[in-house]
């Protein structure tokens, strides 16, 4: 946690609009405080250790690296990091890979704001059958 | 063990690239306008000739008749989008080897010149199946035929005449025609599927900065909704007429994402994604995106189909979906794919308002779906509680 107690986020998307509208929408709920950004899985990986994010709000396709292999390799270098899957697809083999790399959840693109659940970055859900690392 | 072996022959009998619809479809039209071909020089040749039917063959009509209607019928089903796969082209030479048997049984054997019938067969049969082995095998299988039947019906052969030598000619002409259209056929499939590689390369890069385009529309489309989403929050209810114009916005940049989806799922369908998996997700998309519960469901399994008809088949889906959320004001929206021998039938459905009457013939979206369904030999029924 920050200084105000709010949870640090770290938001990682190849898209700066989806990049900097995420840090408003998690800053302006007052519960989070956004550390750090980066625009592909290369450019996370090399700067987590740095900003010590507690939460990772990460996109599945980018360039260079995409958040899945990303996801692998931050797991080894922070295990306790949380990170939460972007995804616009809710295809089976996306979220599998996802939980499968050590992602502890995943948020949806383009659902309605009001169904945006960000609580469920401290508190994940999943579908049934899969088992949450908490 | 028996499902390996099928599965063995089916392999062998569908060589390469035979399990791409694309290539069936291609080689099919090939196939069966060069069937239609062969019965025009025929046609004119007995024009040009009438001396070559005399009226006692009347009795063999059955036998063109049959080829064509043959011929016709697989036509029949290329015409209206039907699907034909490689075991239509298998039952149509097989069907022409046996008709074409028959009537040289009927005219008495080695003298009949139907035997001439079975070349054009055999080179067809070269130009669907690219395999050298299957070729060659059914080539001699239609030779077994031909000589079981010169050996045995009428007078059999007379071996003073040397009638063996000219057997044997006829069946090394056979074995020489299949072995020279297989080579043809095999280059030209090899350049045939370069040239789509190639167009289908450029439009995969075509797609790809379709998508890039129209996923950066939505993402901004989506982060402009958030904001307003945001603003609608802090305004309360303090002003009625700056909450409803925040509301209408909002609805519309919700419209907008939905819009852009469109290509960007569609471009699934160039990854070679089966339609009720590229129509799950896109449903699922629907209802994040509009609130409205979507359910899709499909009966049967997907059979291969062309890009063509995936396309055309997501595209009267989306305009169905966007034409509930943008009219009807559902409650709920169900997407039914169904494959039954032959026949697809896609019906989109919801419980909102319906439609004004006449609605259904006006508009482009209609008009499209129309369009989209009539391209596939199919229709387009639109049922309305209101209209």
């Amino acid at each position: 946690m920050s200084a105000a107690g709010r949870i640090r986020v770290m938001v990682v998307d190849d898209h700066p609009v989806m990049r900097n509208g995420l840090r408003d929408v998690l800053e302006a709920s007052g519960r989070f405080e956004v550390v750090g950004q980066a625009g592909d899985g290369e450019e996370a990986v090399r700067t987590v250790e740095e900003l010590k994010p507690e939460v990772i709000v990460m996109d599945v396709i980018m360039p260079v690296k995409d958040g899945i292999d990303a996801c692998r390799e931050i797991m080894e270098l922070l295990p306790d990091t949380r990170v939460m899957m972007l995804t616009a697809s809710t295809e089976e083999d996306a979220v599998i890979e996802a939980v499968a790399a050590g992602a502890t959840g995943y948020l949806e693109k383009y659902s309605r704001p009001e169904e945006l659940d960000f609580a469920q970055v401290h508190g994940p859900r999943m579908p049934p059958g899969f088992a949450w690392r908490q | 063990m028996l499902k390996a072996g099928v599965g063995a022959i089916q392999k062998w009998v569908t060589p390469g690239a035979l399990t791409d619809p694309d290539v069936v479809l291609y080689a099919a039209r090939v196939s069966i306008w060069g069937r239609w071909f062969i019965w025009l020089v025929c046609i004119f040749l007995l024009a040009y000739r009438p001396g070559f039917w005399y009226p006692e063959y009347i009795e063999f009509l059955p036998i063109p008749v049959l080829l064509g209607t043959l011929n016709g019928l697989v036509h029949h089903r290329l015409l209206t989008n039907r699907p034909v796969t490689w075991r239509w082209l298998l039952c149509l030479s097989a069907g022409e080897i046996a008709l074409i048997t028959a009537g040289i049984v009927m005219a008495g054997g080695f003298r009949s010149f139907i035997f001439l019938a079975y070349y054009p067969s055999l080179a067809f049969f070269a130009v669907v199946f690219s395999s050298h082995w299957l070729s060659l095998a059914w080539t001699t299988t239609a030779a077994v035929a031909y000589a079981t039947v010169c050996l045995r019906v009428g007078s059999g052969l007379d071996l003073d005449a040397g009638n063996e030598r000219v057997l044997l000619t006829r069946l090394a002409v056979m074995y020489t025609i299949v072995l020279g259209i297989s080579c043809l056929t095999r280059f030209e499939r090899i350049r045939w599927q370069t040239s789509v590689s190639r167009e289908r390369e450029l439009r995969r890069e075509r797609i790809e900065l379709s998508q890039t385009i129209h996923d950066t529309t939505a993402q901004t489309a989506y982060m402009i909704g958030l904001g307003i989403h945001r603003a609608r929050t802090l305004a309360g209810d303090s002003n009625k007429d700056l909450v409803a114009a925040l509301d209408a916005t909002s609805a519309l940049s919700r419209s907008a994402i939905w819009e852009v989806r469109g290509p960007i799922d569609a471009g699934h369908i160039l990854e070679g994604r089966e339609l009720g998996r590229i129509l799950w997700s896109h449903c699922a998309t629907f209802e994040r995106i509009t609130g409205v519960p979507a359910e899709m469901s499909q009966s049967g399994t997907e059979p291969p189909l062309t890009t063509e008809t995936r396309a055309r088949l997501f595209s009267i889906a989306h305009n169905a979906l966007t034409n509930a959320f943008l009219h009807a004001q559902p409650g709920r929206v169900e997407v039914r794919l169904s494959f039954e021998a032959g026949r697809i039938s896609l019906s989109v459905s919801d419980d909102g308002v319906g439609l004004p009457d006449g609605h259904a013939e006006l508009g482009r979206g209609f008009n499209g779906m129309r369009s989209d369904a009539e391209h596939m030999g199919g229709a387009l029924m639109v049922e309305s509680a209101r209209g």
